[in-house]
């Protein structure tokens, strides 16, 4: 069994996090390379902080009404 | 013009935006909320005020968004060099390690609690590649499943993964240099 993610591996796994659930293998897989690996939890941490900010984005629009209104361009 | 119409009307601006977004196309943009528009006014008893007027309109937008993207899947599928075009070599050595390590961005809540904050992201992402800009925002905003958007962009999960993969490196690279370049781990002790 490959365990053993390089950092390039692990981003592909890390983004499509956001977009499917990861086998049990794969979650393995990139927990233990950020056990090790100093890089890439701060690419862990960039990721969670872009879809905070997403939701954020996203409830500006859908709620906010007139006066609270989204940044404007 | 009724209060109901006037009050519609005036969120039309917000709805072009978010419509602009999404489609990368300012004439389907129109197209999308002018259907919206009218099927707000056609039957206004359905909005019985429980929710924003804002929300509910943006929930039907979101419909008719889908409805331009069906109809106008060929062009919007259309890939630019810009779309193909890869920053997984740039960011990472043949070995597959970090040519140069990701920065610390420093606490979530400095950047999630400025407005310009914002503006950057939106800029950001109007500034992804068409095809990539897309499919992004068919996730984020509409919020499909990805069997979903390939389904209605008729393209292989194959490349859907890829352009979730680019688009997300892009906007994590705009972030960075619109953003946590000037504001980021100074702003955490």
């Amino acid at each position: 069994m490959k365990f053993d993610l390089n950092c390039k591996q692990v981003t592909h796994l890390v983004l499509q996090r956001e977009d499917r659930s990861l086998s049990w293998r794969e979650r393995l897989g990139v927990r233990f390379h950020l056990l090790i690996c100093k890089a890439c939890p701060r690419f862990v941490r960039q990721v969670e902080l872009m879809r905070g900010a997403m939701g954020r984005w996203k409830r500006y629009g859908d709620e906010a009404a007139g006066g609270d209104a989204p940044p404007e361009r | 013009m009724n209060d109901f119409a006037r009050q519609v009307e005036a969120l039309r601006p917000q709805l072009i935006r978010f419509a602009r977004t999404q489609l990368r196309n300012d004439a389907w943009a129109e197209d999308a909320v002018s259907d919206t528009l009218l099927a707000a006014l056609e039957k206004p008893q359905s909005f019985a005020g429980q929710s924003q007027l804002k929300t509910w309109l943006v929930g039907i937008l979101k419909h008719k968004v889908v409805d331009q993207l069906r109809r106008h899947t060929r062009e919007a599928t259309l890939m630019s060099d810009d779309d193909g075009a890869d920053l997984d070599d740039l960011l990472f050595a043949a070995d597959g390690h970090w040519r140069e390590a990701p920065k610390e961005w420093g606490d979530p809540e400095h950047a999630l609690r400025e407005r310009q904050f914002f503006e950057v992201l939106e800029a950001c992402i109007s500034h992804l590649p068409g095809v990539q800009g897309r499919v992004f925002m068919m996730r984020e905003w509409l919020e499909l499943e990805t069997d979903e958007i390939c389904k209605e962009l008729a393209i292989t999960s194959t490349n859907l993964w890829v352009l979730l993969h680019r688009a997300r490196l892009r906007l994590r690279d705009c972030l960075q240099r619109g953003w946590f370049d000037a504001h980021g781990a100074s702003l955490t002790p």
